[in-house]
């Protein structure tokens, strides 16, 4: 891991995808350490640091890539908590999902969504997507100054 | 609400109830039949009347004429015989004044009712005496002018008296042979004047013809009149007809009368009564008449009223139980006192409420039965709609379940064959590659499959927000969408004018997506594509509009299976695509209420036609 580099949290359930989300940033190069929480209640916990997650270590990541459907708490419920915090409200959070429901569209950016993405089932493309998402929210774009 | 209906049909009943206007009616009927027996009775006794006086006035009038021509017979007789005496001859023979006083003392025998005054007068027109009897009366009566014959003249008059003159001959005695001496042989004339004003007779004549009736004598001339006591006027009629006559008097009233000759004399008399004398018994008459008939007229109004009361009472009852029962208040009943034909309509129409009543409370107990069931018939709607919500809400999860979970497998199914086909390149064969490549194009292909079947159930259920939409606009708009993926092949455009509809603009946009870029897909084949959009001359209920093009056609056989869900007609490796586009067209086309159709031909091109309702008609 490289020293100054802000990690970036993933937010997904589904192994399968993180394992593909992981060879995709992987193949792209990007550097950022991945935390991965596998449900709605963990990212929240991991954020305030609660629970098994109350000393970690690390500092705030630079984006979080939030799936939707989620176990316990949903992503659009941890959307809402991240976006109306005074804490994290600035952290820039990019919605991951298979769907393309209008209304969980609608509802994101309501809640102050930062980007929204439908993960293409062609892999090819899926790669072409992160590879554009890691490269700018990890790399291009200036987070907000740390707390 | 009652209360004022009875108010307000109360005041028009008090004007024309059957109460009030059955006996005024007779009342009147009543009057107008005495009025004309009245009039036709005064008529009939008023001719009467008149016939009568007109009787008594002839009769009186004759009668009179005759006791006047014999009065003057009389005189004249009697002055013939004053005229015969000896002192009176001598007179005239010897006039001495022996003779004269002898003479005067003869004449003086002449006696008569008023004043009079007697000349001799000899053939020389000499005046030989004269004597006024009482002496006073040569003041009433001038002396007269000296005669030429003898007769009874006309009436004179002087001042107010009016006075009649008379003239015999005094003739010489007869001769010895007992021939008669004649007028010729006259010695002279005796001439009596007498005043008829001042005659007692008058009263005994106004007697004779009774209380009402005037008197008058006068000449035919009618320059002299009396009515025995003063000088008058002669009645306005033609004094040379004899008989009846009626004239208008100066007081303005009429007179009927009747003239008759006096014989002898050149004088008629003239008995008259006012017509208001004649027709004094008929207004007598009419005058008790009318008490009468005002009385009768009082009397038969109050049995009228009593009669009419006994018949219209029960009929205002009956109006009034009507009226009642109208506004609602059905239990009301009328008391049934007679058991003539209105005691019966009494008995009818208790009977009649009583069925009203009933039918009423039947009807009371089915609408309070229809509203419970439509009470229920609502909340079983409810249910109903409640029940659909759920469904709705199941489908929706359903979708997004399916949109989600069905995609997640295939993008992983597309990632782990490309990572297998990354990491283990040198270890798999040609034909392994293939069978990888095979996988992930498969995966790939459902995955758009479901995205379709998704955006259709999407197009079935999104509400429609209709707003007028303006076709030339959205076809502009889907026109630049659709040459951006042209890829350099040339296609000839033909847009003709296209109306303004009414819809949802983002679905009809999706439907013009379609067409369009339908039409750019199958005319691939041809080196110039050419492409028409317009709408049919139909200017009726509905706007038809069409996209035509010249590509491959299709067989009009399967024109049925053009708009079904994942239909096709062609292969995917002729041209591609799921076969979704045309079924969300016909879904989005029939949610407006219109319908679609297509024309064409096996390499002869295609037309697809869609149609849209001009008014607001269309079901959601």
């Amino acid at each position: 891991m490289m020293a100054g580099l802000r990690h970036i949290l993933l937010a997904e359930d589904n192994a399968n995808d993180i394992e593909l989300m992981l060879s995709a940033l992987k193949t792209n190069h990007v550097l950022n350490e991945v935390v991965v929480t596998r449900d709605g209640a963990e990212t929240l916990d991991y954020l305030w640091r609660r629970g098994r997650y109350a000393d970690r270590p690390l500092g705030d990541p630079i984006v979080i890539f939030l799936d939707l459907k989620m176990p316990k708490v949903d992503g659009l419920e941890v959307l809402r908590q991240v976006k109306q915090s005074p804490e994290f409200r600035t952290l820039p959070v990019v919605v991951l999902t298979s769907s393309r429901e209008e209304q969980d569209l609608v509802r994101s950016y309501d809640l102050g969504v930062n980007g929204y993405v439908v993960k293409p089932v062609d892999f090819p493309e899926f790669v072409k997507a992160i590879t554009l998402l890691g490269g700018f929210w990890a790399v291009v774009n200036a987070p907000p100054p740390r707390r | 609400m009652r209360a004022d209906q009875t108010v307000a049909s109360a005041k028009p009943l008090a004007r024309h109830s059957l109460r009030w206007r059955l006996p005024l009616l007779i009342e009147t009927l009543i009057i107008l039949v005495l009025v004309a027996f009245l009039g036709v009775a005064y008529r009939e006794v008023k001719g009467n009347l008149w016939q009568s006086a007109a009787t008594r006035a002839q009769a009186m009038a004759d009668q009179l004429a005759g006791l006047l021509t014999q009065s003057v017979q009389q005189r004249l007789t009697e002055f013939r015989r004053v005229a015969r005496q000896p002192a009176v001859r001598r007179l005239l023979r010897h006039p001495s004044d022996v003779a004269r006083e002898e003479g005067q003392v003869s004449l003086a025998t002449l006696t008569g009712n008023g004043p009079q005054r007697i000349d001799v007068w000899d053939t020389a027109g000499q005046c030989v005496v004269s004597l006024s009897l009482p002496p006073t009366a040569s003041d009433l009566l001038p002396p007269s002018s000296a005669p030429s014959t003898s007769g009874v003249a006309s009436l004179q008059r002087s001042h107010d008296v009016v006075f009649s003159e008379s003239v015999v001959d005094i003739l010489p005695e007869p001769a010895p042979d007992g021939r008669a001496a004649t007028s010729q042989d006259r010695l002279g004339f005796l001439v009596v004047r007498r005043t008829i004003t001042a005659a007692p007779t008058a009263d005994v004549l106004n007697r004779l013809v009774g209380k009402g009736a005037t008197i008058g004598v006068g000449n035919k001339t009618g320059d002299v009149w009396t009515d025995l006591t003063h000088a008058i006027e002669a009645p306005s009629i033609n004094l040379g007809r004899l008989g009846l006559a009626e004239y208008s008097g100066s007081d303005g009233q009429r007179h009927l009368g009747s003239l008759a000759d006096i014989r002898g004399t050149p004088w008629a008399v003239w008995v008259e009564f006012p017509h208001g004398v004649i027709f004094a018994p008929a207004r007598a008459f009419l005058q008790r008449m009318v008490l009468m008939a005002l009385g009768f007229v009082l009397v038969s109004g109050m049995v009228i009223a009593v009669v009419a009361a006994r018949i219209t009472t029960p009929l205002y009852e009956l109006t009034k139980a009507s009226e009642a029962i109208a506004g609602g208040e059905y239990s009301r009943r009328v008391a049934i006192r007679r058991r003539d034909e209105i005691g019966r309509l009494s008995v009818t129409f208790n009977a009649m409420a009583e069925q009203v009543e009933s039918a009423q409370r039947g009807l009371e107990a089915r609408v309070r039965e229809r509203t419970a069931n439509l009470e229920q018939a609502g909340q079983l709607l409810e249910q109903h709609v409640t029940e659909l919500a759920a469904v709705n809400r199941e489908l929706e999860a359903f979708s997004y379940s399916v949109s989600h979970d069905l995609r997640a497998p295939l993008r992983h199914i597309t990632g782990f064959a490309k990572l297998l086909e990354q990491s283990e390149s040198s270890s798999l064969g040609t034909e392994g590659r293939r069978y990888l490549t095979t996988m992930t194009e498969a995966a790939t292909r459902m995955g758009r499959l479901v995205d379709d079947l998704l955006s259709f159930s999407r197009v079935g259920r999104t509400p429609l927000a209709r707003a007028p939409v303006n076709l030339n606009h959205l076809v502009r708009d889907v026109h630049q969408e659709v040459t951006a993926d042209l890829n350099g092949r040339e296609v000839a455009w033909r847009f003709h004018d296209l109306p303004a509809v009414e819809g949802d603009r983002s679905m009809l946009r999706l439907v013009l997506l379609n067409l369009l870029s339908n039409a750019v897909k199958y005319s691939a084949g041809r080196p110039r594509a050419e492409i028409e959009i317009g709408t049919l001359p139909n200017g009726g209920a509905e706007t038809v509009v069409f996209v035509r093009d010249n590509g491959a056609g299709f067989d009009m056989q399967y024109a049925d299976k053009l708009f079904g869900v994942f239909q096709r007609l062609h292969s995917s490796d002729e041209f591609e695509g799921t076969g979704i586009g045309l079924a969300n067209v016909r879904r989005i086309v029939q949610r407006h209420g219109g319908r679609t159709w297509a024309d064409g031909r096996v390499d002869g091109g295609a037309t697809f036609y869609f149609s849209l309702p001009n008014e607001r008609t269309a079901a959601q």
